[in-house]
């Protein structure tokens, strides 16, 4: 058989995942109100979306299951549809714009994660803080406080707040793309011997 | 032509709304209502829905109380719930005036091949792979009595080596109903 239905069928099949893991964990996430849902959501669609390009390693593919997930994000319940539909693509562009640059190696994997995860703060700050409400500071300092609050350290020390919540989602989507890059190989041994 | 009118209208008020300066404002936000009352009248519909009427309540009452009161704030977040209007209303219009299947063929031009059939697939799959997930869970979770991170892990792998096996019989259908043979040539 040649690669076309196959790569067809690994799109559809990593494109529904990423679209289910969207509405389930998303819904129940946005429901428990807990900080950084929106970095965790995006590690675990990063880890599922890498796998699947193992299986289908063409051009373009990640971009096409994030548009399968943003369709399937319609289905889903909450308020507003259109803001997490911009997250899914910009998410689905950083990953395929990564693997572009870097190939599919485990390097451009860690830094396909990372970038991924490290995105989610400036959509937080981008989508409410410049194009919903244009009160940039006010989102500003609301990401200022929760990150005082959660580290314990000093408003004023804004700089390194920012450098540590950098380095922490950069490492939690490093280890998504090294978990998705030696997953995706172990699954592809063991279901198709 | 109307529509195309007002998807291109929706697209340039989306992009210069978060760019308009409070002095500017009000004229701003009174042109873009009469622009957008005269391209799509449905589109005000959503100001009777409850969310709206709420985040509006919120930006105009509790939000300046929380920023320490006075005219200042007052005015800062009728600003906000104004910036808010204009952008669901110009969001509302952009969607009304997208049509499925013109969207469809825009992205496979753009190079997403079956797009549509993908689509469709997936919406039937869906079902499926959370039942899939669900009965993979609870068996694990009677194999292994309790919640840990390597059952975590074991149901992670196991529910996708499942999907993979049901990818490859999906490969293997598409290839049945010809999807891949329009660049098998003309001796196909």
């Amino acid at each position: 058989m040649r690669n076309e239905p196959r790569n067809f069928a690994y799109i559809v099949v990593f494109g529904t995942i990423w679209g289910l893991v969207e509405i389930g964990l998303g819904s129940l996430l946005h429901a428990l109100n807990i900080p950084l849902k929106g970095s965790i959501l995006t590690a675990l669609t990063a880890g599922v979306a890498l796998t699947g390009r193992i299986f289908a390693p063409q051009r373009g593919s990640l971009l096409q299951m994030g548009l399968i997930a943003a369709f399937l994000k319609i289905f889903s319940f909450g308020g507003s549809i259109a803001l997490p539909l911009l997250g899914i693509m910009e998410e689905a562009l950083i990953l395929e714009g990564t693997l572009i640059v870097g190939g599919i190696t485990l390097p451009a994997y860690i830094a396909a994660g990372g970038l991924a995860v490290l995105w989610t703060p400036v959509h937080f700050l981008f989508v409410n803080g410049i194009l919903i409400t244009g009160k940039f500071h006010l989102y500003y300092d609301l990401l200022l406080r929760m990150l005082s609050g959660i580290t314990g350290l000093g408003r004023e020390r804004a700089a390194l707040l920012f450098l540590l919540l950098a380095l922490f989602l950069f490492l939690v989507g490093a280890l998504a793309g090294v978990l998705a890059w030696y997953l995706g190989r172990d699954v592809k041994r063991s279901a198709l011997p | 032509m109307r529509r195309k009118s007002a998807l291109l209208l929706a697209v340039l008020s989306l992009f210069s709304v978060p760019f308009v300066g409070q002095r500017f404002f009000a004229a701003y936000f009174f042109v873009s209502l009469c622009i957008a009352f005269c391209v799509e009248r449905k589109a005000f519909r959503f100001l009777l829905k409850r969310p709206y009427i709420l985040a509006l309540a919120f930006f105009l009452i509790p939000l300046p109380l929380l920023l320490g009161g006075g005219r200042k704030n007052f005015l800062m977040g009728l600003h906000m719930a104004g910036k808010m209007t204009l952008f669901l209303l110009w969001l509302g219009i952009l969607l009304d005036s997208i049509r499925l299947p013109e969207l469809m063929a825009f992205f496979e031009k753009a190079g997403a091949k079956d797009l549509g059939v993908k689509v469709t697939v997936a919406l039937n799959l869906l079902p499926l792979f959370a039942e899939s997930a669900r009965t993979t869970w609870e068996a694990l979770k009677l194999k292994k009595g309790k919640t840990t991170p390597s059952l975590f892990f074991h149901f992670v792998r196991t529910f996708l080596i499942n999907s993979v096996r049901t990818a490859e019989n999906l490969a293997r259908a598409a290839y049945l109903r010809g999807v891949g043979y329009d660049d098998l040539g003309s001796d196909r």
